[in-house]
């Protein structure tokens, strides 16, 4: 093989790893011509819909910190409760506007996203976040890092704050159910 | 003649230039321990300046830097204290002057510096190099690990999240001479649950409606680890405008024969 045909194979190698790595249009793009989110994968699609809780998972964030043993840094709150929870997110008008939210929980395990009906709005200025509101409660959660629409998965998380510090937190694991 | 006098000269410059120092007491330390630096600045171009300027530390670590201030202002909290000529000293805790977990720190770094550390025909140095010493570096020790039998899990909480009293009969069984091992692993339980708010000395008692409220459950998944889960605002069912200070408890056995001492933990807020 000669140098040229070496060259252009490369060249086009590069190109199919390109092209392979980039996300799908439907993940970068809101429909209704709404404004792109910030982050690929903070698409406003990755959110809207039904949402069926799968885990709930708390964590003693200074244990992680300190590098202890698995079982000090987390408790599978959804292997002591039995969790029967549905989150419905409504389409906004764009990312940053608020929809109304649905919680609808049987049972009584313990639940700490604002429950009932609300308002929430997905917050794009600095750190991704989303905002909830209900009648009693406001509250910031954070989506996880590299969030698909196409994972189906929605996994949102509470940090309970000492000051500046981070000590613990909840962390709601959701799957799509429509 | 002038090359005896050259190599003279550098040799002086040399041992000079090594006689900046830096210590810390104690020698051993973790980052939540209270420790002392003391930096020798002689040789330095800091050595005999005047005393009305003190000198200000500067600081590193291998987690990033406490509040400094500026290079050319440092922040009046990092102005360091004359031991005697050209010694100065600076105490802190390292977890809180770094703002950052005690287990973090695998080093700190440090050197001595004048407010301004920038260049300055007029400044002790001149124009030609910054008022400071040389860059000092002091280890911090890991810290360990200690299983306990009786813990909160999240080991910081609020009075509105949930909790976990954990009983753990895998540390139980390694200790010599604990009461709890005395009981059969399944039947250990709360047998008392006191709590305080803020603002009043006095315990308040709890008494479930449900006495098998006190009764451990086995964590799923977990070998020999027993916990009760409640959220204390909920359960204590306290006023509104009060605050949860701190809870207490024992663990025993179902009539209280046997019984621990009382453990306590403070609420965050």
């Amino acid at each position: 093989m000669n140098f040229r045909k070496l060259q252009v194979l490369l060249l086009a190698a590069l190109v199919v790893t390109f092209t392979a790595c980039y996300p799908d249009d439907s993940e970068i793009t809101n429909s209704s011509g709404t404004p792109k989110s910030v982050d690929p994968f903070l698409d406003i699609n990755a959110f809207v819909g039904t949402w069926k809780l799968e885990t709930v998972t708390q964590v003693d964030e200074n244990a992680i910190v300190q590098k202890q043993p698995d079982y000090m840094q987390k408790m599978v709150l959804s292997e002591l409760f039995n969790y029967d929870v549905t989150l419905n997110l409504s389409r906004p008008d764009s990312v940053g506007k608020f929809a109304p939210y649905t919680v609808t929980q049987n049972g009584e395990a313990p639940f700490y996203l604002p429950g009932g009906t609300g308002q929430w709005r997905l917050n794009l200025i600095g750190t991704p976040r989303i905002n909830m509101t209900n009648a009693d409660t406001a509250l910031t959660v954070y989506p996880a890092p590299a969030f698909r629409t196409s994972d189906n998965k929605l996994t949102l998380k509470i940090d309970r704050m000492a000051g500046n510090t981070k000590v613990s937190s909840y962390v709601y694991a959701f799957t799509r159910s429509n | 003649m002038k090359k005896i006098a050259l190599v003279v000269a550098l040799l002086l410059s040399y041992s000079f230039s090594f006689a900046q120092s830096a210590s810390v007491e104690p020698a051993v330390f973790k980052g939540n321990q209270e420790i002392k630096i003391t930096i020798d600045v002689t040789g330095s171009c800091l050595a005999d300046i005047d005393d009305t300027e003190p000198l200000y530390i500067w600081m590193w670590s291998n987690k990033g830097g406490p509040n400094n201030g500026s290079w050319n202002n440092s922040a009046a909290t990092a102005k360091m204290t004359k031991e005697s000529d050209n010694v100065w000293s600076f105490t802190i805790i390292p977890q809180d002057y770094y703002r950052q977990a005690a287990a973090e720190f695998e080093f700190i770094g440090c050197l001595a510096k004048a407010k301004d550390g920038s260049r300055n025909p007029t400044g002790p140095c001149g124009a030609n190099a910054e008022p400071k010493t040389a860059d000092f570096r002091f280890d911090v020790q890991a810290l360990k690990f200690i299983p306990q039998v009786y813990r909160v899990f999240p080991a910081k909480f609020f009075e509105n999240d949930l909790i976990h009293i954990v009983y753990d009969r895998n540390v139980d069984d390694t200790l010599t001479g604990s009461i709890t091992k005395a009981i059969a692993e399944n039947e250990v339980q709360i047998v008392i649950m006191d709590y305080q708010l803020v603002g009043s000395n006095s315990w308040l008692p709890f008494v479930p409606t449900d006495p098998n409220m006190f009764k451990l459950r086995a964590v799923p998944n977990q070998t020999k680890r027993y916990i009760m889960s409640f959220n204390p605002k909920r359960t204590f069912n306290f006023p509104n405008d009060k605050r949860l200070n701190k809870i207490r408890w024992r663990f025993g056995n179902s009539d209280s024969s046997i019984r621990t001492p009382l453990i306590e933990r403070e609420v965050q807020r």
